[in-house]
This record gives structure tokens, sequence and C-alpha cells, in this order.
């Protein structure tokens, strides 16, 4: 598991956790609206190298979150001060530090503070068990390690655009990506056969027609919820991340597609981390049943104070076959 | 006693929840026989999904009572329809369920005449005391032979004990089962529901004590 434990403090809506968050291999957050689930997923966004480029976006995690919030002081709460957030990453304690005046700074457990300061690529490597030489591209295949699906409907053109850049192209087609993409997981939610992904001149799925002509079809004219697949699919397939994190999973997503989604991110190897809000995901979770999975239900206080709540399969199965709305009882927590 | 969907609707006071099947029928009734009973403080809790997802609808739902602990729920009201116990004895049953899932029963009190098929069963999970009140709903087969029993008290019409048909006539005499419920009166609500007026009568009681 790449990351255990988080805790967070003064950031966006959180003021503070009641106690750290244990993650599991597969975790699920729900909760009402304004509940943390985002807050804490992009939280967790911001490992391992919160100020070195993302491989999928045009900047780094910090960049990511300022754009979809508008401003640095978006992310702290109450808009001012400085927000810290400590996880448990592979056994080691990481600590990052947002402050008001733009400042981040990283911490590891076992680094000194300046090391990590001056040379935060070569500790990140190092505590994550990887070789820090070539020193070429190691930030890159380190922000490789977490990979983050916000709920934002343009950061579909972004990892579109980035996809089609030759480098990212060729890594795909290297790697049989488009191939394997088209027939895990769009053939298996769509009553046409496509064969592959082509990236020119535009992003299209091909389909072979019973007279044996083909057409390429633009993946965007696919749906919403395919296009969503496919694009998280291509890249989650080629960077393959120790940390899947989503938000709002279900977003345009037939409960079929939600099955088959959930089916293929249980397979690999990957940690994975998502928000929902829908029964289906939850239904869904119980017929494919991952290892070591969780639901955490969350709960802010009026003083922002988050509260959670773990649920394991058995006691979902439990609740959902009595014909409880687990969604509804979190709001039964109390401190 | 109040009858509430959304917990945020709760306020302090007696908390029961309430599981049923997969019908909403059933919530209807509460609803109306909640307005009817006056103790203050009491809030039925009915977190149901929009849908009925997977079977459960028999006596084996009962193990939910051990979860619902997570959330500070300690009183449950189980209604159940009668064509899912089938010939089952429902005390040794709901026993035999509590049991397998780590619920230490204290005791079971069976009403059988009148009402009929009424239970309180008390227990306990670690240091948490449970009380469950359960309900089987229908002589042979679900709520809406109870209901048809109420039109045919109040509007002095028999039915036949279908949803649909039970619809039509109210339709057609410008009620819903809500409204039926509402301005029923009591003798004939305890008539038609004799196990579930009983128990309300009784988590009332018990908020008095």
């Amino acid at each position: 598991m790449f990351v255990s434990q988080i805790n967070v403090q003064n950031f966006k809506g959180i003021k503070k956790c009641e106690k750290p968050l244990e993650l599991a291999d597969f975790t699920v957050l729900i909760g009402r609206n304004n509940s943390g689930k985002s807050s804490i997923l992009e939280a967790l966004s911001l490992l391992p190298l919160p100020l070195h480029s993302l491989p999928y976006y045009d900047g780094n995690s910090v960049d990511l979150l300022e754009r979809l919030h508008g401003g640095k002081s978006s992310v702290l709460y109450a808009y001012s001060g400085s927000a810290l957030i400590e996880y448990l990453v592979q056994g080691r304690t990481w600590k990052i530090d947002l402050r008001e005046q733009g400042e981040t700074y990283l911490f590891i457990k076992g680094y000194k503070g300046i090391t990590v300061r001056e040379q935060p690529v070569r500790c990140a490597a190092v505590a994550l068990g990887m070789k820090p030489r070539p020193k070429q591209g190691l930030w890159r295949r380190i922000n490789s390690k977490v990979f983050f699906i916000p709920n934002d409907t343009t950061f579909l053109d972004v990892l579109a655009n980035n996809l089609i850049q030759e480098r990212n192209q060729n890594l795909v087609v290297k790697m049989g990506v488009h191939v394997r993409i088209t027939r895990e997981l769009i053939n298996k939610c769509v009553d046409d056969k496509y064969t592959e992904i082509l990236f020119t001149p535009r992003l299209s799925a091909r389909k072979e027609l019973m007279d044996g002509n083909v057409i390429y079809v633009k993946i965007k004219d696919l749906g919403d919820g395919i296009e969503k697949a496919a694009l998280i699919g291509l890249w989650l397939e080629t960077l393959n991340p120790s940390l899947v994190l989503w938000d709002d999973f279900e977003g345009s997503a037939h409960p079929s597609l939600i099955k088959v989604l959930l089916t293929w991110l249980s397979k690999k190897k990957w940690q994975v981390i998502l928000s929902s809000h829908s029964i289906d995901v939850l239904n869904a979770l119980l017929d494919v049943r991952p290892r070591n999975t969780k639901v955490i239900q969350l709960k802010k206080t009026g003083k922002d104070l988050l509260l959670h709540e773990d649920v394991d399969l058995e006691e979902l199965e439990t609740l959902i076959e009595a014909n409880q709305d687990p969604r509804k009882l979190v709001d039964l927590l109390k401190l | 006693m109040k009858f509430v969907d959304d917990p945020k609707a709760l306020d302090e006071g007696l908390l029961v929840a309430i599981f049923t099947g997969d019908g909403r029928t059933e919530l209807h009734v509460m609803k109306s026989l909640a307005k009817r009973h006056n103790g203050k403080r009491i809030f039925l809790l009915c977190s149901k999904l929009p849908f009925h997802f997977r079977s459960g609808t028999g006596l084996s739902a009962v193990k939910v009572v051990k979860t619902f602990v997570k959330y500070g729920i300690l009183r449950t009201l189980f209604l159940v329809d009668k064509e899912h116990v089938g010939e089952k004895q429902v005390d040794i049953e709901i026993d035999r369920v509590l049991k397998g899932f780590g619920v230490e029963v204290e005791s079971t009190k069976l009403f059988q005449q009148p009402p009929e098929n009424a239970l309180i069963t008390t227990g306990s999970v670690g240091c948490h005391k449970l009380t469950i009140y359960s309900v089987v709903l229908g002589k042979e087969k679900c709520l809406n032979e109870d209901i048809s029993k109420l039109v045919e008290l109040e509007l002095k019409l028999k039915v036949e004990p279908e949803q649909k048909i039970i619809r039509k006539v109210l339709h057609d005499n410008r009620l819903d089962i809500e409204s039926l419920v509402d301005q029923a009166q009591s003798r004939n609500l305890t008539e038609a529901f004799p196990g579930l007026t009983f128990i309300l009568n009784e988590i009332e009681k018990k908020n008095f004590e």
C-alpha cells in the first residue's frame, strides 16, 4: 500500500481531523456535499513532490489545486495561515506544509528538513525505494506514482491534450495500452466493437464494420462516460501509478460502466481511493469485492472538525441487505 | 412521535430506526401512525435506500442491529412481511440470527394473542444495550392484508389485499394510504394493525420510563 494514513489540518474546509484516516488498498469515501471527500483526495494529490511537474498536467500538483480552486489561498482553511498534511507513505512519515505566502515545504521523516528542501527529488526517490539514478526524468518517475482525477469537466481536455503529445503517444503505443484499454474497458461498456484507440488526427476509436470497412469514431462522440474512462484508462495503464485518486467516481457513468471500471481498477496492483455519492458504486463494490476494501464515511462538524467511521464490506452488505442507506447513516456520527 | 427519513432532521430524543422490506407502503403507514402517537421527542428514523438492491427481506436482515451500534442506534423497529417468515417461529429465528452475529440476547418477549407476532428482544453488543422491536406484517402475506382490513373497517368496502386494487379503491374515494390512516378511528387502527399499534405504544411507554 502506498499511503496508509493521512491527517489534515487547516486544509480547505477542514480545520482538523478528529483522528487520522486509515486507508486501505481500495478505499471509497462517502459523505454529504462539503463533508471533506474532495479535500482528502486533494491533500493526497500533493504527494509525492508537490512542486515538481506532473506527467499528465502542465504544472505541479499545487498548480493543479490552484487551477481547481482559484489561487493558493483557496486551499487554506479560512483562506489564510498555513495547512499541514501528514501522511504515512510506505511506512514513513511525510509532511507537506502549505503557506499563505506561497511557500510549500516537504518533510520526510529520516531526512533533515534542509536536505529534503535542497534535494527533494533524491530524498523522495530513496524514501520510496527508487534508485535515485539516472537523475534525468527522476521527478517524472516519482510523480507518476500518484494519479489524481479531480471532478472537473475541463480536466479531460487536459488529459487528452497531454496524451497526444508525441512522447506520451509513443509510450502508449509502445506498451500496447491503446489496444488493451479498448478491449478491457471500452468494448465492455458499448454495443459496438472497437479494435484500438488512435491519436491522429484526433483521439478516435477504430471500428470495423460488418462489410469490412473501417470507421474512426472520435472518443468524444462515444459519450462523456466512455471518454472519461478511456482517457483515464490510457493514462493509468501507461503510468502504472502506485496510488489512484478519483473524485466523484461515478460522474457520467452508467451502472454497467461503474462495475467495469471498479473491476478493472481492482485487478491492478495500485492502491485506489475514490469518492462517490452513488449507491450504484457501493452496490457494485459488493459484487466486485476488491481485496482489502473499506468505505470511509465522512462528516464535518459545525466547527469543521472531520469525523469518520470505517465500514468494511461485510457491514456494507449487511446495511444494504437490510435496505439501509449508508450515505444517510453517516449523519448519525457523533464525536 | 415523528417519522424522519433524513438524520439531519433528528433532534434530541429517543431514536428508533425502522428497517423494512422492499416496499414503500410500510413507510406511508408508519408516517401516519407516528403522527397518531403523541409521545414527544421520539423519532422513527428510516434511512431507506431508494431501491432495493439486494435480497435481504427475510428475518436475517435483523443482523443489521449490530452495525447500527456504530451510528449510536440502540433501538430498532424491524418490520417483516409474513411471507418472508413462513412457518418459522419468529422469536427463535431472530434469536438465532442475533446470536450468530455476536449479539448477546438477554430477553425475548413474544406477544401472540393479541396482538399476534409482535416481539420485543433485548440484548447487548459490548457495553451497548439494544432493544429490537419486531412486527410481522400481514396474516398470510404482507401489510396489504392489514390495509385492506382498514379499508373494510373505515369505508365498509371489501377489498382484495392487492396493492393495485387498494390504491384504485382509495383513489376512487379521494384518499391515499396516508390520508386513510390519518382519518381512521383509533379502534380501527388497532384492529387493522394490531402488532404495529401495540409496539408503537410500547415505545411510547418506554420513553416515559
